[in-house]
């Protein structure tokens, strides 16, 4: 009576299939990985951002137009950490009146895993002051 | 009779082969194995290096936004501390009981590097004045911290924090973030 088993060729197929679909799993790691790298400079552009927003905020409504009056190219000593960071600033007027200025910065630059990345942040000036 | 009847079982080659591809098999898992705590071991450390970083800028960013002014140096318990490039002392404003700011008193807020350890150190009244309700403190915020550095520009002041932390015994994890920050009471 012939039993029924496994021949070698079988179960070394099932081996090789098993050991492919387990190094396939080793991806998930690398995107683990590349997550981190992520995260921080997520945190560096924040700071780079930051730094200019802190620049234009220290001036005036009127010398932000004048300073801006185009979408403006800007560099801060935090791009020193980014692969090809390109900062613009843009002025826009979201109200009827002109008299609140929307800055907006935008930053891009490629990822450590070679993604075009973008982030912006923005903020209202008021041409008079809150209440003014 | 016993020796007609065939024993059934495994050849020694059986075995072997058997043992030999369970080996490899076995080898493969813990190379996955070894490598999924590795990436699992320095991630996590990566986030916890990154993690302080933030923190310790956070609170400098804080401290100059409530400042008034960098002096150029200040003596708190017999310690003096000099405003430069690894050092800053800010004069922050007084306050009372309430939290509101007293005018005309000013008190201190220094960091520096003690070793490798990103000291705050509080003093209340140092700079000029006396009355405020600021707690005296000095505290460590973070630990690891490799390079710690200022930029007094005109218009701002730039930090540069780097903290940098070895893991795996080789695998050094350094993060690095850069800003600068207005005094808003200025």
């Amino acid at each position: 009576m012939r039993k029924k088993a496994f021949t070698l060729i079988e179960v070394l197929i099932a081996t090789v299939v098993i050991v492919i679909s387990l190094l396939g799993s080793l991806s998930l790691f690398n995107q683990g990985t590349a997550l981190v790298s992520n995260i921080k400079e997520d945190s560096v552009v924040t700071y780079a951002l930051q730094e200019q927003m802190e620049l234009i905020r220290r001036t005036s409504f009127d010398a932000i137009i004048t300073n801006y009056p185009v979408a403006t190219n800007f560099n801060t000593a935090g791009f020193a950490a980014l692969i090809s960071p390109v900062g613009i600033v843009t002025l826009d007027y979201p109200f009827a009146n002109n008299q609140i200025v929307r800055v907006t910065l935008r930053l891009s630059w490629q990822s450590a895993n070679n993604r075009t990345m973008t982030k912006s942040i923005a903020t209202y000036v008021t041409k008079g002051g809150i209440g003014g | 009779m016993r020796k007609s009847k065939k024993i059934s079982g495994f050849t020694l080659v059986e075995v072997l082969v058997a043992v030999a591809i369970t080996s490899i098999f076995a080898g493969v898992i813990t190379g996955v194995f070894i490598s999924a705590r590795n990436a699992f071991i320095s991630n996590s450390a990566a986030l916890e290096v990154h993690g302080a970083n933030r923190l310790a800028m956070d609170w400098i960013v804080r401290d100059i936004k409530w400042a008034n002014q960098t002096v150029p140096s200040v003596t708190i318990s017999g310690t003096t501390y000099t405003t430069g490039i690894n050092r800053l002392v800010l004069s922050v404003p007084g306050i009372d009981a309430s939290g509101d700011i007293i005018e005309g008193v000013f008190d201190a807020v220094v960091y520096a590097l003690n070793g490798t350890d990103l000291i705050r150190v509080v003093s209340p009244n140092a700079v000029s004045g006396s009355g405020s309700n600021r707690l005296a403190s000095n505290y460590t915020i973070a630990n690891n911290v490799n390079m710690l550095q200022f930029a007094l520009n005109a218009d701002n002041i730039g930090i540069t924090v780097n903290t940098r932390r070895t893991v795996l015994n080789s695998r050094v994890l350094s993060d690095t973030l850069t800003t600068a920050v207005s005094f808003r009471n200025e």
